[in-house]
Formats: C-alpha cells, sequence, structure tokens
C-alpha cells in the first residue's frame, strides 16, 4: 500500500470541505482525483503533501507509515503545481538543485541526478536559462524535473496541463504516461478535465463537494457510474436522462416513461426492484442509434425523436433531439445523409449498456 | 473647424507655463541658498538676495564644514555627519531587514492572530512622535542607554519597522502562494525560503524602504534633538544650533552653506535612486 487516507475531514473557517474521504492507492498506480472546480480536490492533494493541516481523527500513511503531522519534506512526496511555481530568480539548474541543496545531498551525486533528470525530460540545453525565458511546455518539463530529483514514493501534480495550449497537452499527456511506465512510480493526479483523466488513470477517484462519489477504472467509472453526479459529469455529450417509473410485472421490471417503456429485464439490480419508485434511466449517446442495431436484442427500443441540432466533429455527428420536452444527445458515424434540424427521425436505443437511478437520492439501483 | 494639432499645442504651453511656473516657485529658495553661501557677509548685507555674487568666497562653506560652533565645540558640521551615520546606516539596515521579515511572514506564514498583528503595528506608522517623547526617555534612561548612539538606533529601529512591514507585507501579498508551497515541498524552512526565494525577488521594494527610511532617520530631528548625544549630536540638531545660535552676528553664508550640506544626503540618495524608488513605488501599487 503506497497511500492511504482513512477518514479525513477538512474544515476551512467552520465549513467542511472535504467529508470522510477514505482512500486506497498502490503503488505503482496512477490515480486521477477528478471533480468541478471547488469540489476539494486540490485542498485534498495539498493534505497529502502536508501543505495544508488535516482535521483531528483524519489519518494519511505513507506506505504504511503514519505522516499526518509531519512536514512536507519528511514525507518523500513531491509535487508539481498548476502554475509549476518556478523560482523566477534562479535558472533551470538551481531550480532543480534548489531541493537537493535543501536535503544536503553531496555534490557529485547532486550533479548527476541533475544529469540524469534533464536527459530523461531533454532540457539539457535549457539549464542556464530563467523560467521567464522558457516556453509554457518547457516550464511544465522543468517543474516535473524538480519534482523528479527527490526520487518520491508519490508524485502530486495538482492540474499540471491545464495552462498548456490543446496541441501540447495531447503531447505532454502521452509523454507523463511513458514517464510512468518508465518509473513506476505513484501518481496522484488532480484534475477537472475528463479526457486526461480517462487517458491517464488506471484509476480515477471522483469527487463532488467534497465528497468521494466513486472510485475505480475509468471502466468502471464511465459504464456503471454510482450516481447521477458521476453520470453527469464524465462523458461528452453527457448522458441522456429520462425520468420514469419503475414497473415490475411478471419477473420483468421495464422504467416506464412518458413517452416510451423501456424493458430493463436484463438490468442486475443493486435492490429489489419495486413497481412505482420514481426513477432516471440513463443511457449514453453512443447506444442510441439512427438505425436498428441490433434487431434480434430484446433490449432494443424504438422511439421518434424530433432533430435540434447537429454537430459535425469529423468522423461522428453529435446529434442533439427533443422527445416531448426531454432533451436528448447521440452519436452517429459521419456518413451518408446527415440528419436535419426539425426532421422527425426514429432512433433505437440500446439497453444493455443503461443506468438506472433512484430519482430522489441519485443513487444507483 | 478646429486644427487638433493646434488646440495641442495650445494646451502643451499651457502645461508649460505652469510647470515653469512651479518650477520657479520651488528652485527659487534653493538658488538663493546657494548664491547666499558663496558671498561675504558684507554683499550679503548691501547687495540684492537674487543677485549672483560679485565674487565667488568658499569660507562659508569652509566654515561649516569644519568650525562653526556647534554649543561649545567648534568643529563645524563635519564630526555631527559622522555621529549621524553610525546611527542611520545600522538603523536602515535592521528596520529594512526587520520589516522585510515580518512581510514575509505576516503573507506567507500566516498565524491566529496575524492580522491583528499587523493591525497594531500600522497604528505605529500613524503615531506622532511627540507622543511618547517622556515615556521613551524613561525607558532608555532604565535600559541605560539614554543620549546614547545606541538608544537612537533603537529608537528609530522600532519606530522604522511598521513602514516597512507595511510597505513589504504590501509587496508580498501578492507573491503567489504556490512559490512557497514549493519550496516547502523542496525541503526549505522559513529562513532559507526567505533568502534563496523571497529575497531576490523585492529588490525594488528595498529600494523603496532604503529610501523612504533613510531620509526618515537622516531627517529626524525631533529624536535627535532630545536623545542625541552631547556633543555628537547628529547632523540635523547640530544644524539647528548652528542656524539658531543668538550670540554674535548672523552668519547668513555659513548657516546656508551647513543647510544645503545636511540636505546633500538626502538629495543624493534621491537622485541616484529615484529611478527604483518609482518603479518600486508602482509596482507595489500595480501588485498591491
Amino acid at each position: 500500500m503506497s497511500l492511504s487516507i482513512n477518514n479525513l475531514n477538512k474544515t476551512f473557517s467552520k465549513s467542511l470541505v472535504l467529508k470522510d474521504i477514505n482512500l486506497e492507492i498502490e503503488k505503482g498506480e496512477f490515480v486521477v482525483l477528478l471533480g468541478p472546480s471547488g469540489c476539494g480536490k486540490s485542498t485534498l492533494l495539498n493534505c497529502v503533501a502536508g501543505l495544508e493541516n488535516v482535521d483531528f481523527g483524519g489519518k494519511i500513511l505513507i506506505n504504511k507509515k503514519e505522516v499526518t503531522h509531519l512536514a512536507p519534506k519528511e514525507r518523500n512526496i513531491s509535487m508539481v503545481f498548476q502554475s509549476y511555481a518556478l523560482y523566477p530568480t534562479m535558472n533551470v539548474r538551481q531550480n532543480i538543485t534548489f531541493g537537493m541543496k535543501c536535503r544536503g545531498v553531496p555534490r557529485p551525486e547532486m550533479e548527476e541526478t541533475l544529469k540524469k533528470t534533464a536527459d530523461l525530460l531533454q532540457i539539457g540545453d535549457l539549464l542556464d536559462r530563467k523560467p521567464a525565458s522558457l516556453s509554457g511546455g518547457q516550464r511544465q518539463r522543468v517543474a516535473m524535473g524538480r519534482a523528479l530529483v527527490h526520487k518520491p514514493d508519490i508524485f502530486l501534480l495538482d492540474e499540471p496541463m491545464s495552462n498548456l495550449d490543446a496541441k501540447l497537452r495531447t503531447e505532454m499527456r502521452v509523454e507523463l504516461k511513458n514517464l510512468h511506465r518508465d518509473l513506476n512510480t505513484t501518481i496522484v493526479f488532480v484534475t477537472h478535465d475528463q479526457v486526461e483523466a480517462m487517458s491517464l488513470a488506471n484509476r480515477i477517484a471522483v469527487l463532488n463537494h467534497g465528497i468521494l462519489q466513486q472510485m475505480g477504472t475509468p471502466d468502471e467509472i464511465y459504464q456503471t457510474p454510482k450516481n447521477l453526479f458521476v453520470a453527469e459529469f464524465i462523458g461528452s455529450p453527457k448522458m441522456n436522462f429520462l425520468p420514469g417509473v419503475l414497473e415490475v410485472s411478471n419477473e420483468e421490471a421495464s422504467v416506464v416513461t412518458e413517452f416510451v417503456r423501456f424493458p430493463v429485464g436484463h438490468y442486475s439490480f443493486n435492490e429489489t426492484p419495486e413497481t412505482g419508485r420514481a426513477v432516471t434511466i440513463g443511457i449514453r449517446p453512443e447506444y442510441i442509434f439512427n438505425h436498428e442495431s441490433n434487431p434480434k436484442s430484446k433490449s432494443s427500443v424504438c422511439f421518434e425523436v424530433v432533430i435540434r441540432n447537429v454537430e459535425n466533429l469529423g468522423p461522428d455527428l453529435s446529434v442533439f433531439c427533443q422527445l416531448g420536452k426531454i432533451q436528448l444527445a447521440f452519436k452517429i458515424p459521419n456518413s451518408g445523409n446527415k440528419p436535419k434540424y426539425n426532421d422527425t427521425v426514429k432512433v433505437w436505443t440500446e439497453l444493455s449498456e443503461c443506468s438506472i437511478f433512484c430519482l430522489k437520492k441519485g443513487t444507483r439501483l | 473647424m478646429i486644427n487638433p494639432h493646434l488646440s495641442m499645442n495650445w494646451q502643451r504651453v499651457t502645461i508649460y507655463i505652469c510647470l515653469s511656473f512651479f518650477l520657479i516657485f520651488f528652485l527659487a529658495p534653493l538658488y538663493v541658498m546657494l548664491v547666499t553661501s558663496f558671498k561675504s557677509l558684507e554683499e550679503i548685507r548691501e547687495s540684492s538676495l537674487m543677485l549672483l555674487p560679485s565674487e565667488w568666497i568658499f569660507d562659508g562653506w569652509m566654515k561649516a564644514w569644519d568650525h562653526a560652533c556647534v554649543g561649545l565645540s567648534c568643529n563645524g558640521v563635519k564630526p555631527h555627519f559622522m555621529a549621524t551615520f553610525s546611527i542611520t546606516i545600522p538603523a536602515l539596515l535592521l528596520a529594512v531587514f526587520l520589516g522585510a521579515i515580518n512581510g514575509y511572514a505576516l503573507t506567507q506564514w500566516k498565524f491566529k492572530g496575524s492580522d491583528l498583528l499587523l493591525a497594531g503595528l500600522m497604528m505605529g506608522c500613524f503615531m506622532p512622535f511627540q507622543l511618547y517623547l517622556i515615556p521613551i526617555a524613561v525607558t532608555l534612561r532604565e535600559m541605560g542607554i539614554f543620549g546614547t548612539a545606541l538608544g537612537l538606533i533603537l529608537l528609530h529601529t522600532v519606530y522604522g519597522v511598521p513602514l516597512t512591514t507595511l510597505l513589504f507585507r504590501n509587496y508580498y501579498v501578492s507573491l503567489p502562494k504556490e512559490l512557497i508551497k514549493a519550496a516547502l515541498i523542496d525541503g526549505a524552512g522559513f529562513f532559507r525560503i526567505f533568502f534563496q526565494v523571497v529575497l531576490p525577488l523585492s529588490p525594488s521594494i528595498v529600494m523603496v524602504s532604503v529610501i523612504l527610511i533613510f531620509t526618515g532617520i537622516y531627517n529626524d530631528f525631533i529624536f535627535a534633538l532630545t536623545f542625541g548625544e552631547v556633543g555628537k549630536q547628529p547632523v540635523m540638531a547640530a544644524l539647528n544650533n548652528i542656524v539658531n545660535s543668538t550670540y554674535g552676528v548672523k552668519e547668513h553664508n555659513v548657516n546656508m552653506a551647513a543647510t544645503l550640506l545636511t540636505a546633500l544626503p538626502t538629495l543624493l540618495i534621491y537622485l541616484v535612486a529615484g529611478k527604483f524608488f518609482i518603479r518600486g513605488l508602482t509596482s507595489g501599487a500595480i501588485k498591491g
């Protein structure tokens, strides 16, 4: 076990920003803390780093050693900040070696580590330059280098890519993933960008309002969201929600909405379904088709929608439409004739991967 | 149709007339002092105030520097310059250094009651000195440093710190917090972060503090007069002694020369460091 967080609470001037967080992170894992801004993900990272105090009772363990009250430098972690926070008056070399000087690393070892790190990150020719004369990507590399030289047990990265442009971000994502594979260290990465989270993480922890909503692999998070928040937060266009009522007859459950009855006999309920329970059925945009995908499927339903908007994404089309008053979105390949505004078209939905949530509590049934 | 260039010219002319007026207004006394200091006593009595001296005489300057009488000793302002600098420089260094540390601690290491402490310190900026002359006198006497250079150094340090603290606080409050966090993660402590990360970022505000505190201490009269060492008063107190001596003939040329000599260091520091001063003030204003 590389990092474990037990019953962590955090209050800022009487408002609880982190509520009873419990996390277990294995050695070598790449974990992404994902959530909207203000959800407490950066605060959680700062708590792990030792830059914020934790409320009484909370515990943070790194390699089974309790570090809750230790100073940042005693935790063997290192951190990369959103703004990189390079020391403006020092050149790249001094920036990278500053930490080693603070820790009293002998000079020959320091030189060797510096050289190795510079080679790894390809910043060898930047060593004598000041941060102000570096580009965004170079600054990020230097910040990574500064973190790397400590050979930490855990890397903490606080939205390190949000200051980069889209193209560079994609490149850095690949580089970071490669770096993680090469070094095999534990990484905790904070972001509000679901694409980053999905593409980088071994596991994602979704946070909202200081509460851990769900922890799981990207597939688990995407396919079986534990509640409405996670379902809505992950995925673009977002999951379609149709409110309805649960109906059970002849051992066959179905969700009855205003216009459509969805047979969900195949669905593995966490709770026994009861007739009359108010629920929401959630369907991902890629499970709605404008043609009959699998005529034999028992879990396929056909209904008619009115097209409201079509977004061309190149290979795909995002189609926004209306069923009664409910807005729906679906994704189809960009081929053949495109649906047009105000057309009424038939669509088929495949329910094998749908999610059903309790309307009142928002939890997955 | 009004020609925009013409109206611009008229505006310009008006501005320059106003500026010239104020320039003359402020420079005239300096001019009078300068020419008077180079005149002989007879000429001062007989000719006009504004005329250039018919013969340039340096006697006034020599006497002011070397043998004008301050109280009983007649050594001019020279020894008092030494006294002033031996007080000003240590007090200046201490006040700026402590203010920088305070400003850094109050912004980057916030603790319970740190804002209250700052408010208390700020009160110190606005209190008139006269208010605590007697308490200070008693305190210095009890500490056994009444009438010594050490007493004045302590006094000026204590009264300089609120101002420097405020200056540095306003400068450091805009320092990105992540910089300090990064240094903490790197394993640096309070003082290492201050000396290696924060202080190198603050040359302009250091200059501003140095100029303000230097002129403040150098120009101080009331402390110098009250607590200065007898015979080794700071130059301001000595100048007062020369100019206000009530016996004998009023030597206007000596008085003017002594005053100009005394004003020289502050004039120099503004000329040399004025560029930094303005830069520091504006950068502080934008950031703070």
